[in-house]
């Protein structure tokens, strides 16, 4: 179950204001970084290949993945410091369970981008710390010449025999102090191409995530919003279709026996009604057509809440307490819901979803009682739902909590779930208050 | 007349059951299935079967599959198709080997018990029994150009024509519209003529103006 995650602040589009100090000491910690992180990754990488023959090869290639995402959040962490600007993360975790981190790892596209960030960004780690670093240290050098002069040992035979201690780039030769600090002027000059240089890496390294990386996790968002559109297609028809069947076999049946029922009756009520045998079997006949207009009306009343509960239209808070007290289990309930509502659609989301999980509860977990606890947060609606159930419960494919996390998705929100075995469990879906 | 039942919402086969009793027919089975609507008939050889449409396990169209399989096995057996709605394409194919013995109505028509049991009766004698929903869906799903006669009919002819392919008798087509039975054939002979069909032996020429206004030959 891959939901993706709540919604990314924007990245910052502006190009990033770099200072030389920032840019310098990013093209040191960055290639710091990248020299650690590819070699780790790489390893693990190796490791797990080496061993994929074994059962151990699948999560040692997770943990790589997972260290390449740790190197990519400190990646940005960086760039977030020094330079004020945000790079899109990749989509996060949203299960729970050991088997749930090795299966998103090594499905989750956003996550072999990373790896991919890692390897692909080496030749620009590579330009950072010849080009960047190296400016920097001859520069250094260089301003220093006419203090490190003294320990230089740079000797040159002459021609005519005689050995002539110093420099001479172009036949110019370096060799008094007061000619030492031409060297210096040309040392400074360097540190600011080195500068100027850093800046430029930087923008260059910016430019690489923003075309390279962003536009990838961009497709990944697409396909991830594709796949939950055809969901929430699939979802409405399948409901339509649900709707239909039980309006089919329910109500409109009972209504059809009702008609049956009423020509019995109308038979047994010609001729001569007065007479008690026939009395009491029209009394029966009624009594068996009042009975399918009951029926019929109940079942239609279900039908209704199952579509909208008309309790929704006073709010989530009174819905949701309805739901409590009918429910299979008794279940305790706050909801803090400061404000303005929260959607329409996505207060009826967050009530089905809590109804779904209940039922769950009570059906699969056989829990003695439930917890719900519901809460408006900024713009995100926060259900917790929790159980004494027995747990375990996993999300899988076809199954009501995939479907669960597959409607979540439609609008965005997420669903954790940590349901180990022997329980409790705890189910938290996140919305956002406006789809 | 022998009838065996196929309907899978029990509340609709005892219904139905004990309304066909009291008007003295003989119910010899009521089933809820496919597998055994064809073992009931097999075994009681009926006059006509009355099958819903959707049957379990899938609740789609296995009583029309049923029912094309009873028509292989059984050509004089009468159908009567049986649903809460009409579906256009059900109807085509149930009319796709000609309207012979063939039915397919409403549940709610049940309510007009004595209707039901003409119908039933028709469809048992090798006529047919088409829901006026029915005729209405199928002149309409079939309307396509080319078909130039319908459209020159008249109104009256056109309700002639409708009542024509429900299966009545022209008596019942004069009583319904209440006019005299002269003047349906008046109208029908008009509706042949337009529709340029020669006199043929016995009511070969009926069922055809059907099938060619229903748009299903």
């Amino acid at each position: 179950m891959t939901v993706s995650a709540a919604s990314t602040p924007n990245p910052t589009r502006s190009p990033p204001r770099i200072t030389f100090a920032a840019a310098s000491l990013y093209l040191i910690a960055s290639t710091l970084l990248w020299v650690v992180g590819f070699a780790v990754t790489t390893f693990l990488l190796l490791v797990g290949v080496a061993l994929s023959i074994t059962p151990f090869g699948l999560w040692i290639i997770a943990a790589a993945i997972s260290t390449a995402r740790a190197f990519g959040r400190l990646y940005r962490g960086l760039v977030h410091k020094l330079f004020r600007t945000t790079l899109e993360p990749p989509a996060d975790r949203t299960t729970s369970g050991i088997l749930a981190w090795r299966r998103f790892l090594l499905s989750d596209g956003g996550s072999w981008m990373e790896l991919a960030f890692l390897f692909i960004r080496v030749p620009l780690a590579l330009l950072n710390l010849v080009v960047g670093v190296g400016l920097w240290i001859y520069g250094l050098l260089w301003t220093l010449w006419p203090l490190l002069r003294n320990w230089d040992d740079l000797y040159t035979r002459q021609p005519d025999g005689t050995v002539r201690r110093g420099l001479h780039p172009f036949g110019f030769w370096i060799d008094t102090l007061p000619r030492s600090f031409l060297v210096s002027v040309a040392g400074v000059l360097l540190i600011s191409l080195a500068a100027w240089t850093a800046r430029k890496l930087a923008e260059l390294d910016m430019l690489f995530y923003r075309t390279i990386i962003s536009p990838g996790r961009m497709s990944v968002r697409v396909r991830e919003l594709e796949r939950s559109r055809s969901y929430a297609v699939d979802d409405s028809a399948a409901t339509l279709r649900r709707i239909e069947r039980d309006l089919h076999d329910g109500a409109q049946a009972r209504l059809v026996a009702l008609g049956m029922q009423l020509v019995l009756l109308k038979d047994s009520l010609a001729g001569d009604s007065a007479d008690a045998d026939r009395l009491a079997h029209s009394r029966g006949l009624v009594d068996t057509a009042q009975q399918t207009a009951k029926t019929a009306i109940a079942e239609l009343r279900v039908l209704v809440r199952g579509i909208h509960p008309p309790a929704l239209d006073q709010g989530l808070e009174p819905a949701l307490r309805t739901l409590a007290a009918n429910g299979p289990i008794p279940t305790a309930l706050t909801v803090d819901v400061p404000g303005p509502r929260p959607a329409p659609a996505i207060e009826a989301m967050a009530y089905f979803c809590v109804a779904e999980l209940l039922t769950n509860a009570a059906k699969h977990a056989s829990a003695r009682q439930a917890t719900v606890h519901v809460a408006v947060v900024g713009d995100r609606l926060h259900a917790r739902v929790e159980d004494d159930g027995r747990g375990g419960a996993r999300p899988r494919p076809g199954g009501g909590l995939a479907g669960l996390a597959d409607r979540i998705g439609t609008v965005d929100g997420t669903v954790v779930i940590h349901s180990p075995d022997g329980g409790p469990t705890v189910v938290t879906v996140d919305l956002p208050t406006t789809p | 007349m022998r009838i065996v039942i196929a309907e899978d919402t029990a509340i609709l086969r005892d219904g139905l059951v004990q309304l066909l009793a009291s008007r003295g027919q003989e119910v010899a089975a009521a089933v809820g299935d496919a597998p055994a609507l064809l073992a009931a008939v097999d075994e009681h050889r009926p006059d006509v079967a009355v099958i819903d449409i959707r049957l379990p396990p899938d609740h789609t169209d296995e009583g029309v599959r049923a029912a094309a399989e009873l028509r292989r096995r059984y050509p004089e057996l009468g159908i009567l198709m049986f649903s809460q709605y009409v579906e256009a394409r059900f109807a085509t194919d149930l009319l796709a080997h000609g309207s012979r013995g063939v039915g397919y109505l409403l549940k709610e028509r049940v309510v007009d018990i004595d209707d039901f049991v003409d119908a039933l009766n028709r469809v048992a004698a090798g006529g047919t029994a088409l829901d006026p929903e029915v005729v209405t869906q199928l002149v309409g799903a079939n309307r396509r150009p080319g078909r130039g006669e319908t459209e020159t009919l008249t109104p009256r002819e056109a309700e002639v024509m409708a009542l024509m392919a429900e299966g009545r008798t022209n008596a019942a087509i004069a009583g319904s519209l209440a006019i005299g039975e002269r003047a349906v054939e008046k109208h029908i002979a008009s509706i042949f003529a337009k529709f340029d069909l020669p006199p043929t032996e016995g009511d070969h020429r009926r069922v055809l103006a059907v099938l060619r206004y229903l748009g299903v030959s």
